[in-house]
Protein backbone atom coordinates (compact mmCIF):
# COMPACT_ATOMS: atom_id res chain seq x y z
CA UNK A 1 0.00 0.00 0.00
CA UNK A 2 2.98 3.00 0.96
CA UNK A 3 4.50 1.69 -2.16
CA UNK A 4 1.50 1.68 -4.49
CA UNK A 5 0.77 5.39 -2.55
CA UNK A 6 4.75 6.48 -3.48
CA UNK A 7 4.33 5.23 -6.92
CA UNK A 8 1.66 7.22 -7.38
CA UNK A 9 2.68 10.79 -5.83
CA UNK A 10 6.11 9.58 -7.75
CA UNK A 11 3.84 9.58 -11.32
CA UNK A 12 2.01 12.39 -10.59
CA UNK A 13 5.08 14.92 -9.68
CA UNK A 14 6.82 13.23 -12.83
CA UNK A 15 3.13 14.27 -14.93
CA UNK A 16 3.63 17.86 -13.40
CA UNK A 17 7.02 18.22 -14.03
CA UNK A 18 6.11 17.04 -18.28
CA UNK A 19 3.48 19.33 -17.95
CA UNK A 20 5.24 22.62 -16.89
CA UNK A 21 7.74 21.17 -19.69
CA UNK A 22 5.09 21.79 -21.96
CA UNK A 23 3.86 24.92 -20.72
CA UNK A 24 7.61 25.93 -21.27
CA UNK A 25 7.66 24.96 -24.98
CA UNK A 26 4.23 26.31 -25.88
CA UNK A 27 5.50 29.69 -24.50
CA UNK A 28 7.94 29.81 -27.19
CA UNK A 29 6.27 29.02 -29.93
CA UNK A 30 3.24 31.30 -28.96
CA UNK A 31 6.26 34.19 -28.43
CA UNK A 32 7.70 32.60 -31.90
CA UNK A 33 4.35 32.18 -34.10
CA UNK A 34 1.87 34.43 -33.00
CA UNK A 35 2.49 37.54 -35.46
CA UNK A 36 2.30 34.42 -38.25
CA UNK A 37 -1.07 33.30 -36.79
CA UNK A 38 -2.46 36.93 -36.88
CA UNK A 39 -1.41 37.86 -40.70
CA UNK A 40 -2.66 34.65 -41.50
CA UNK A 41 -6.18 35.24 -40.15
CA UNK A 42 -5.71 38.57 -41.73
CA UNK A 43 -5.28 37.85 -45.44
CA UNK A 44 -8.54 36.64 -45.08
CA UNK A 45 -10.08 38.82 -42.74
CA UNK A 46 -8.48 42.21 -42.76
CA UNK A 47 -10.33 43.18 -39.81
CA UNK A 48 -7.73 43.55 -37.10
CA UNK A 49 -9.93 42.83 -33.97
CA UNK A 50 -11.40 39.35 -35.73
CA UNK A 51 -8.49 38.36 -36.99
CA UNK A 52 -6.54 38.61 -33.22
CA UNK A 53 -9.89 36.59 -32.09
CA UNK A 54 -9.55 33.94 -34.90
CA UNK A 55 -5.51 33.64 -33.72
CA UNK A 56 -6.21 32.86 -30.18
CA UNK A 57 -9.26 31.02 -30.95
CA UNK A 58 -6.34 28.85 -32.82
CA UNK A 59 -3.80 29.12 -30.24
CA UNK A 60 -6.65 27.65 -27.94
CA UNK A 61 -6.76 25.19 -29.58
CA UNK A 62 -3.32 24.05 -30.21
CA UNK A 63 -2.29 24.12 -26.53
CA UNK A 64 -5.14 21.73 -25.69
CA UNK A 65 -3.22 19.48 -28.57
CA UNK A 66 0.14 20.30 -27.99
CA UNK A 67 1.28 17.12 -26.83
CA UNK A 68 1.03 15.97 -30.45
CA UNK A 69 2.17 19.14 -32.01
CA UNK A 70 5.65 20.02 -29.92
CA UNK A 71 7.78 19.52 -32.92
CA UNK A 72 8.27 23.16 -34.18
CA UNK A 73 7.47 22.65 -37.82
CA UNK A 74 4.69 20.48 -37.27
CA UNK A 75 2.60 22.90 -34.61
CA UNK A 76 3.69 25.88 -37.32
CA UNK A 77 2.13 24.08 -39.90
CA UNK A 78 -1.22 22.90 -37.61
CA UNK A 79 -1.14 26.41 -36.99
CA UNK A 80 -1.10 28.27 -39.95
CA UNK A 81 -3.71 25.53 -41.44
CA UNK A 82 -6.25 25.75 -38.67
CA UNK A 83 -5.46 29.62 -38.91
CA UNK A 84 -6.72 30.27 -42.23
CA UNK A 85 -9.72 27.32 -41.52
CA UNK A 86 -11.27 29.70 -39.39
CA UNK A 87 -10.63 32.45 -40.91
CA UNK A 88 -12.21 30.98 -43.79
CA UNK A 89 -15.31 30.09 -41.45
CA UNK A 90 -15.68 33.12 -39.62
CA UNK A 91 -15.62 35.05 -43.22
CA UNK A 92 -18.28 32.88 -44.27
CA UNK A 93 -20.49 33.49 -41.53
CA UNK A 94 -20.32 36.84 -41.52
CA UNK A 95 -20.84 37.86 -45.22
CA UNK A 96 -22.39 40.89 -44.06
CA UNK A 97 -19.66 42.59 -43.32
CA UNK A 98 -18.62 44.71 -45.66
CA UNK A 99 -16.15 47.44 -43.91
CA UNK A 100 -13.02 46.17 -43.61
CA UNK A 101 -9.70 47.70 -42.55
CA UNK A 102 -7.44 49.33 -45.09
CA UNK A 103 -4.16 48.62 -45.24
CA UNK A 104 -1.90 50.04 -42.49
CA UNK A 105 -0.76 53.59 -43.74
CA UNK A 106 1.94 53.63 -41.14
CA UNK A 107 3.76 50.69 -42.64
CA UNK A 108 4.60 52.42 -45.86
CA UNK A 109 6.53 54.89 -46.31
CA UNK A 110 4.71 57.45 -48.14
CA UNK A 111 4.23 60.86 -45.76
CA UNK A 112 2.43 63.05 -48.59
CA UNK A 113 -1.58 62.99 -48.51
CA UNK A 114 -1.71 61.82 -52.39
CA UNK A 115 0.76 59.16 -51.95
CA UNK A 116 -1.10 57.61 -49.29
CA UNK A 117 -4.48 57.63 -50.80
CA UNK A 118 -2.64 55.97 -54.18
CA UNK A 119 -1.07 53.38 -51.72
CA UNK A 120 -4.57 53.05 -50.13
CA UNK A 121 -6.30 52.78 -53.87
CA UNK A 122 -3.70 50.36 -54.81
CA UNK A 123 -3.70 48.26 -51.71
CA UNK A 124 -7.64 47.85 -51.83
CA UNK A 125 -7.08 46.95 -55.69
CA UNK A 126 -4.47 44.13 -54.35
CA UNK A 127 -6.59 42.64 -51.96
CA UNK A 128 -9.83 42.66 -54.31
CA UNK A 129 -7.75 40.53 -57.18
CA UNK A 130 -6.51 38.34 -54.21
CA UNK A 131 -10.14 38.02 -53.14
CA UNK A 132 -11.06 36.86 -56.35
CA UNK A 133 -8.38 33.97 -56.37
CA UNK A 134 -9.61 30.44 -55.35
CA UNK A 135 -8.45 29.30 -52.04
CA UNK A 136 -5.87 27.06 -53.12
CA UNK A 137 -3.78 30.03 -55.05
CA UNK A 138 -4.88 33.02 -52.31
CA UNK A 139 -3.41 30.40 -49.85
CA UNK A 140 -0.06 29.96 -51.05
CA UNK A 141 0.14 34.01 -52.19
CA UNK A 142 -0.71 35.27 -48.39
CA UNK A 143 1.57 32.35 -47.16
CA UNK A 144 4.64 33.74 -49.58
CA UNK A 145 4.23 37.09 -48.61
CA UNK A 146 3.88 36.62 -44.89
CA UNK A 147 7.39 37.15 -43.42
CA UNK A 148 8.88 36.05 -46.70
CA UNK A 149 8.14 32.93 -46.95
CA UNK A 150 10.21 31.12 -49.61
CA UNK A 151 8.89 27.94 -51.49
CA UNK A 152 10.26 25.23 -49.20
CA UNK A 153 8.77 26.91 -46.32
CA UNK A 154 5.09 27.34 -47.56
CA UNK A 155 5.48 23.83 -48.79
CA UNK A 156 6.00 23.07 -44.93
CA UNK A 157 3.63 25.09 -43.81
CA UNK A 158 0.99 23.69 -46.10
CA UNK A 159 2.02 20.03 -46.17
CA UNK A 160 2.79 19.94 -49.87
CA UNK A 161 5.14 19.41 -52.67
CA UNK A 162 7.58 22.10 -53.48
CA UNK A 163 7.11 21.80 -56.94
CA UNK A 164 2.89 21.91 -56.42
CA UNK A 165 3.45 25.01 -54.06
CA UNK A 166 5.70 26.78 -56.66
CA UNK A 167 3.39 26.20 -60.03
CA UNK A 168 0.33 27.20 -58.11
CA UNK A 169 2.40 30.51 -56.48
CA UNK A 170 3.17 31.12 -60.07
CA UNK A 171 -0.38 30.82 -61.38
CA UNK A 172 -1.39 33.03 -58.82
CA UNK A 173 1.13 35.82 -59.54
CA UNK A 174 0.38 35.63 -63.18
CA UNK A 175 -3.63 36.00 -62.61
CA UNK A 176 -3.12 39.10 -59.99
CA UNK A 177 -1.04 40.65 -62.80
CA UNK A 178 -3.78 39.99 -65.22
CA UNK A 179 -6.20 41.46 -62.97
CA UNK A 180 -4.45 44.65 -61.66
CA UNK A 181 -3.44 45.75 -65.01
CA UNK B 1 4.00 45.08 -63.23
CA UNK B 2 6.97 42.94 -62.71
CA UNK B 3 7.17 39.83 -60.28
CA UNK B 4 9.10 41.77 -57.67
CA UNK B 5 7.06 44.61 -57.41
CA UNK B 6 3.72 42.33 -56.90
CA UNK B 7 5.77 40.36 -54.47
CA UNK B 8 6.97 43.43 -52.02
CA UNK B 9 3.04 44.81 -52.95
CA UNK B 10 1.45 41.87 -51.33
CA UNK B 11 4.15 41.94 -48.39
CA UNK B 12 3.46 45.21 -47.53
CA UNK B 13 0.09 44.64 -47.49
CA UNK B 14 0.64 41.37 -44.92
CA UNK B 15 2.82 42.87 -42.32
CA UNK B 16 0.13 43.92 -40.21
CA UNK B 17 1.22 43.90 -36.82
CA UNK B 18 -1.31 42.50 -34.03
CA UNK B 19 -1.80 44.88 -31.34
CA UNK B 20 0.52 44.99 -28.19
CA UNK B 21 -1.82 43.09 -25.75
CA UNK B 22 -2.02 40.29 -28.46
CA UNK B 23 0.20 37.36 -26.61
CA UNK B 24 -1.40 38.22 -23.34
CA UNK B 25 -4.88 38.45 -24.60
CA UNK B 26 -3.81 34.95 -26.08
CA UNK B 27 -2.51 33.63 -22.81
CA UNK B 28 -5.69 34.61 -21.44
CA UNK B 29 -7.45 32.54 -23.93
CA UNK B 30 -4.88 29.36 -23.08
CA UNK B 31 -5.81 29.88 -19.69
CA UNK B 32 -9.67 29.62 -19.63
CA UNK B 33 -9.40 26.46 -22.03
CA UNK B 34 -6.63 24.83 -20.01
CA UNK B 35 -5.70 21.36 -21.08
CA UNK B 36 -6.80 18.58 -19.19
CA UNK B 37 -4.23 17.39 -16.52
CA UNK B 38 -2.65 14.62 -16.61
CA UNK B 39 -2.63 14.33 -13.11
CA UNK B 40 -6.34 14.41 -13.07
CA UNK B 41 -6.82 11.59 -15.61
CA UNK B 42 -4.95 9.45 -13.53
CA UNK B 43 -6.99 9.97 -10.75
CA UNK B 44 -10.28 9.66 -12.52
CA UNK B 45 -9.62 6.28 -14.38
CA UNK B 46 -9.06 4.31 -10.95
CA UNK B 47 -11.90 5.78 -9.14
CA UNK B 48 -14.10 5.39 -12.13
CA UNK B 49 -13.16 1.43 -12.28
CA UNK B 50 -13.45 1.31 -8.39
CA UNK B 51 -16.99 2.57 -8.45
CA UNK B 52 -18.11 0.11 -11.08
CA UNK B 53 -16.37 -2.88 -9.31
CA UNK B 54 -18.66 -1.50 -6.11
CA UNK B 55 -21.70 -1.00 -8.43
CA UNK B 56 -21.12 -4.45 -9.45
CA UNK B 57 -20.54 -6.26 -6.36
CA UNK B 58 -23.66 -4.15 -4.60
CA UNK B 59 -25.86 -5.84 -7.53
CA UNK B 60 -24.34 -9.20 -7.31
CA UNK B 61 -24.98 -8.97 -3.82
CA UNK B 62 -28.42 -8.11 -3.53
CA UNK B 63 -29.53 -10.49 -6.17
CA UNK B 64 -28.01 -13.35 -4.30
CA UNK B 65 -30.10 -12.49 -1.24
CA UNK B 66 -33.64 -12.28 -3.47
CA UNK B 67 -31.99 -15.85 -4.17
CA UNK B 68 -32.16 -17.17 -0.63
CA UNK B 69 -35.40 -15.64 0.40
CA UNK B 70 -37.29 -15.92 -2.54
CA UNK B 71 -40.80 -14.82 -0.57
CA UNK B 72 -42.30 -14.19 2.75
CA UNK B 73 -42.89 -17.29 3.77
CA UNK B 74 -42.57 -17.93 7.56
CA UNK B 75 -39.71 -20.45 8.09
CA UNK B 76 -38.31 -21.42 11.42
CA UNK B 77 -34.88 -20.11 10.05
CA UNK B 78 -35.81 -16.58 9.08
CA UNK B 79 -38.24 -15.95 11.24
CA UNK B 80 -37.38 -13.30 14.16
CA UNK B 81 -38.71 -13.38 17.40
CA UNK B 82 -39.59 -10.14 17.84
CA UNK B 83 -41.18 -9.37 14.70
CA UNK B 84 -43.76 -12.33 14.58
CA UNK B 85 -47.27 -10.80 13.99
CA UNK B 86 -49.68 -11.57 17.03
CA UNK B 87 -51.23 -14.45 16.71
CA UNK B 88 -55.08 -15.00 17.09
CA UNK B 89 -56.42 -16.23 20.11
CA UNK B 90 -56.71 -20.25 19.31
CA UNK B 91 -60.03 -21.72 20.78
CA UNK B 92 -58.65 -24.45 23.00
CA UNK B 93 -55.03 -24.30 25.03
CA UNK B 94 -51.93 -24.17 23.44
CA UNK B 95 -50.68 -27.70 23.00
CA UNK B 96 -47.27 -28.68 24.00
CA UNK B 97 -47.26 -31.73 21.50
CA UNK B 98 -46.55 -28.61 18.65
CA UNK B 99 -43.66 -28.18 20.47
CA UNK B 100 -41.85 -31.16 19.22
CA UNK B 101 -40.44 -30.07 15.25
CA UNK B 102 -40.43 -26.31 16.56
CA UNK B 103 -38.74 -25.95 19.51
CA UNK B 104 -35.40 -27.28 17.80
CA UNK B 105 -34.18 -25.18 14.76
CA UNK B 106 -31.86 -27.01 12.90
CA UNK B 107 -29.19 -25.37 10.75
CA UNK B 108 -30.56 -26.11 7.61
CA UNK B 109 -28.35 -24.69 4.31
CA UNK B 110 -30.22 -23.11 2.26
CA UNK B 111 -30.20 -26.25 -0.15
CA UNK B 112 -32.49 -28.29 1.88
CA UNK B 113 -36.21 -27.62 1.91
CA UNK B 114 -37.66 -25.24 4.05
CA UNK B 115 -40.37 -26.78 6.45
CA UNK B 116 -43.16 -24.80 6.56
CA UNK B 117 -45.52 -24.15 9.84
CA UNK B 118 -48.80 -21.98 9.96
CA UNK B 119 -47.43 -18.59 11.66
CA UNK B 120 -50.52 -18.49 14.14
CA UNK B 121 -49.26 -21.74 15.58
CA UNK B 122 -45.80 -20.88 15.76
CA UNK B 123 -46.36 -17.58 17.29
CA UNK B 124 -49.01 -19.37 19.89
CA UNK B 125 -46.53 -21.82 21.07
CA UNK B 126 -43.93 -18.47 21.23
CA UNK B 127 -46.65 -16.93 23.49
CA UNK B 128 -46.44 -20.07 24.99
CA UNK B 129 -42.91 -20.37 26.02
CA UNK B 130 -42.45 -17.06 26.93
CA UNK B 131 -45.71 -17.33 29.25
CA UNK B 132 -43.97 -20.34 30.99
CA UNK B 133 -40.61 -18.38 31.40
CA UNK B 134 -42.25 -14.94 32.49
CA UNK B 135 -44.46 -16.62 34.89
CA UNK B 136 -47.55 -15.61 33.28
CA UNK B 137 -48.59 -19.23 32.45
CA UNK B 138 -48.85 -21.66 35.90
CA UNK B 139 -47.60 -25.14 34.21
CA UNK B 140 -48.07 -27.07 37.70
CA UNK B 141 -51.58 -28.13 37.21
CA UNK B 142 -50.61 -29.47 33.56
CA UNK B 143 -47.40 -31.07 35.43
CA UNK B 144 -50.04 -32.71 38.37
CA UNK B 145 -52.05 -33.78 35.65
CA UNK B 146 -49.57 -35.75 33.60
CA UNK B 147 -48.19 -36.91 37.24
CA UNK B 148 -52.04 -38.17 37.95
CA UNK B 149 -51.69 -39.98 34.24
CA UNK B 150 -49.19 -41.62 35.04
CA UNK B 151 -50.12 -42.77 38.41
CA UNK B 152 -53.62 -44.33 36.94
CA UNK B 153 -54.13 -47.79 36.15
CA UNK B 154 -53.43 -48.84 32.80
CA UNK B 155 -56.29 -49.85 30.65
CA UNK B 156 -57.30 -52.76 30.37
CA UNK B 157 -56.61 -55.07 27.21
CA UNK B 158 -60.27 -55.45 25.59
CA UNK B 159 -61.18 -58.74 25.51
CA UNK B 160 -62.77 -60.00 22.28
CA UNK B 161 -65.87 -62.10 22.80
CA UNK B 162 -65.34 -65.42 21.47
CA UNK B 163 -67.33 -66.10 18.42
CA UNK B 164 -67.87 -70.10 19.19
CA UNK B 165 -71.33 -69.59 20.07
CA UNK B 166 -72.77 -68.21 16.97
CA UNK B 167 -74.44 -70.73 14.76
CA UNK B 168 -72.97 -70.66 11.58
CA UNK B 169 -75.46 -69.54 9.02
CA UNK B 170 -77.16 -72.08 7.07
CA UNK B 171 -77.87 -71.30 3.37
CA UNK B 172 -80.96 -72.52 2.08
CA UNK B 173 -81.38 -74.33 -1.01
CA UNK B 174 -83.66 -72.31 -3.48
CA UNK B 175 -86.96 -73.59 -5.09
CA UNK B 176 -88.37 -72.13 -8.00
CA UNK B 177 -91.55 -74.28 -7.46
CA UNK B 178 -92.00 -71.67 -4.74
CA UNK B 179 -92.04 -68.25 -7.23
CA UNK B 180 -94.53 -67.74 -9.74
CA UNK B 181 -93.06 -66.70 -13.14
CA UNK B 182 -94.73 -64.72 -14.77
CA UNK B 183 -94.82 -63.27 -18.42
CA UNK B 184 -94.42 -66.93 -19.90
CA UNK B 185 -92.02 -69.48 -19.33
CA UNK B 186 -88.20 -69.94 -19.28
Amino acid sequence: MIDESTNWLTDASVTMARDQELDREFEARLIESSTLAFRVAYGVLRHREDAEDVAQEAFAKAYRSFGQLRERDRFRAWLVRMTWRMAINRLRSDRRRMVREQAPLETLSSTTASDALAVTERTARLWKAIDALPDKLRVVTVLAGIEEHDIREVALLLRLPEGTVKSRLFLARQRLKELLQ
Amino acid sequence: MNDDRLKREIEEALAVEPSPHFAAQVRARVAESARPSGVWIRWAVPAAAFALVALVTAVLFLELKETVVPKPVETVRNAPRDKTPKAPPLPTAQPPATAGPVARPSPATAAEPEVLFDPREMAAFRDFVEGVREDRIDITKLLELQQAAARTSPIEEIALMPIGDVEPLVIESLSFGAHRIEGGSL
